[in-house]
């Protein structure tokens, strides 16, 4: 079935909505909501959430790209869990690791105006990927969107564990030039 | 700023980098083509095709890293040597340095797989000797490399023997005709006979649940290996079903969506009727009634007046919660060119139309008239062109005119 007819049934607001899209996309979401919660349970029932979110978004919301739709609303729902202790005593995941990444690209815990901050931040993200190169963008969304382990990044791709990281380590390296020169930082 | 909101907001961003560059390449459905044959066979967790497929699609782009880097660490110390120091174009040393760890010659045998042997000849020739031991079939192009005896990696010196196996090309493998085969065994056979399988699910009420309906392309036929197979598996005959909607007064794009929506199927009977051409006038399915996903409802449809060269149709969408009687006119210059038929926009189902003749282009200007007070709003300027049978509303909108005409009323 293809996005748009998907969309379609839940603009019908048809219940085969949840089930076409839980068949299309939910074994993706899980697997993101799973690296992030390193939990089985708790990854269904975020993936249950989210659907349940999807369903409430559209309409009026009509998501150019489905699946990013989904994906984004798992993930955020994902971390949200994640922060609120819930997951946090079943298993590590992936978010220390990719946390402890990140905190490269930052460098500075102060405070500022957090909701202008934001949105600049996601305008510098987004410019930010555009200056990539695909396989690069591929491996950065790959490690911090969906929180792949760099090794499975590796073997997808046919690289070694060892250029990942470095190209990681570069594209961290040039986010933060870029932060800071735009004074995000 | 904290590590979190920098983790969050890259789950924030367009949906379009989210779908190119975080999801597989089976995660989108906007793909055509090969590209997405292909994602249906990751989504359907065959693992081995999920591994092996992106390292396949991404050889030319390594062999394309291979060749720069080859060029630059051998060909730029030749010139050196030479006396001349050419200035290095600053793209080299970007994919020397993006792709050193993986395809840096210092660290010994480059790989050659996926490499033409013209071309790695051309550039190694006086390095290494490289033979070629057999000329196979492969899923590589013709003239390229796909297997080489001194792995990647190891130290080698001037002279040294590799030995490369050459493609011939792709060797044509038969799909059989699987109809009615079990999905298992037809994926396990096309999976052996070196294809990959995109499938698809459909209802179906003669062909029993997990066998296969069809393929496309249908066998038996002759493909090359690595080829994708579209693979309808039945799930059985439909059980789930939907209320029949009320189609009536419709227009046929518009009940076409609703029954797409609802996993109906529409046939239609065009009959002569005064109202606007394409108007839904009656349904052989009772409305509410419950039907099987994938019912045939059969529409009657109004053909409307003769399509005459120079006339077009124009549709109007009708804002929710209108209510009252109403009917459109166009006018040119103050004068009313057309009129639409009467429509009641509770039972008009979102859409009305009306149809407008004329020669070359003209500005005409829409008017909402409210046939139980007679007033009227203006709805827009409409631009016109008859040749090309497009119109383009300039100005003003049909929301705007029945609020000022509701406003009026209360």
């Amino acid at each position: 079935m293809n996005d748009e007819k998907l969309i379609g049934l839940f603009e019908a607001r048809s219940e085969r909505g949840i089930e076409e899209a839980d068949r299309a996309y939910g074994g993706l979401c899980r697997s993101i909501a799973k690296r992030i919660l390193a939990d089985s349970r708790d990854a269904e029932e975020c993936v249950n959430d989210a659907l349940l979110h999807v369903w409430n978004a559209i309409p009026p919301q009509k998501p150019k790209r489905f699946s990013a739709f989904f994906a984004a609303i798992t993930r955020n729902l994902a971390l949200n869990r994640y922060a609120a202790g819930h997951a946090a005593r079943r298993g590590g995941g992936q978010i220390p690791l990719v946390l402890d990444e990140l905190a490269e690209c930052i460098a500075s815990q102060e405070q500022t105006d957090q909701v202008l901050d934001r949105m600049a931040l996601r305008d510098a993200l987004e410019r930010f990927l555009k200056t990539l190169s695909k396989q690069h963008a591929d491996i950065f969304m790959r490690r911090y969107f969906s929180m792949i382990p760099v090794s499975e990044i590796a073997a997808e791709l046919g690289l070694k564990e060892n250029t990942v990281k470095s190209i990681l380590r570069r594209s961290r390296e040039k986010l933060h030039t870029q932060l800071k020169e735009e004074e995000l930082l | 700023m904290k590590t979190e909101d920098l983790l969050e907001e890259i789950g924030n961003v367009s949906q379009d980098l989210i779908a190119d560059h975080a999801l597989p390449d089976g995660a989108s459905s906007e793909q055509t083509g090969r590209n997405a044959k292909k994602e249906i066979v990751m989504n359907s967790k065959q693992k081995s095709e999920y591994i092996k497929n992106p390292f396949i699609r991404r050889l030319p782009a390594v062999a394309a890293i291979a060749a720069v880097v080859v060029a630059a660490v051998v060909i730029l110390p030749k010139l050196d040597l030479r006396g001349t120091q050419p200035p290095v174009p600053a793209a080299s040393i970007e994919q020397e340095d993006e792709s050193s760890s993986a395809l840096d010659l210092t660290n010994g045998m480059p790989s050659l797989i996926g490499m033409s042997l013209d071309e790695v000849r051309a550039v190694l020739d006086d390095q290494l000797d490289i033979v070629v031991v057999s000329r196979e079939y492969s899923s590589e192009e013709e003239g390229i490399i796909f297997d080489q005896d001194v792995v990647p990696g190891s130290p080698v010196q001037k002279g040294d023997l590799v030995n490369v196996k050459v493609s011939l090309g792709a060797k044509m493998v038969q799909l059989p005709d699987m109809k009615g085969w079990t999905y298992e065994m037809a994926k396990n056979e096309i999976l052996r006979i070196g294809l990959f399988v995109d499938k698809r699910s459909a209802y179906d009420d003669t062909v029993p649940e997990g066998n296969v309906i069809s393929t496309d392309p249908a066998g038996p036929i002759d493909l090359e290996p690595g080829s994708y197979v579209r693979m309808t598996v039945s799930l059985g005959p439909n059980r789930n079903t939907v209320a029949v909607p009320n189609f009536v007064g419709m227009d046929w794009d518009l009940a076409q969506t609703t029954a797409a929506g609802m996993c109906l199927k529409l046939e239609k009977t065009e009959v002569d009727d005064p109202a606007p051409a394409g108007t839904v006038l009656s349904q052989n399915i009772a409305v509410g009634e419950e039907v099987s996903e994938e019912t045939v409802i059969e529409l009657t449809i109004a053909k409307g007046a003769a399509e005459k060269e120079g006339a077009l149709r124009i549709s109007f969408t009708i804002p929710e919660g209108a209510n009252g009687h109403y009917h459109i006119k166009m006018m040119k210059d103050g004068v009313v060119t057309s009129v639409s038929s009467a429509f009641n926009p509770e039972n008009a189902a979102g859409v009305t139309s009306i149809t407008v003749e004329g020669e070359g282009e003209a500005d005409l200007v829409a008017v909402l008239v409210n046939d139980d007070t007679l007033a009227e709003a203006t709805i827009g300027t409409y631009h016109v062109n008859y040749a090309d049978g497009t119109s383009e509303l300039k100005s003003g909108s049909i929301e705007e005119a029945f609020r000022q005409l509701n406003n009026g009323n209360e």
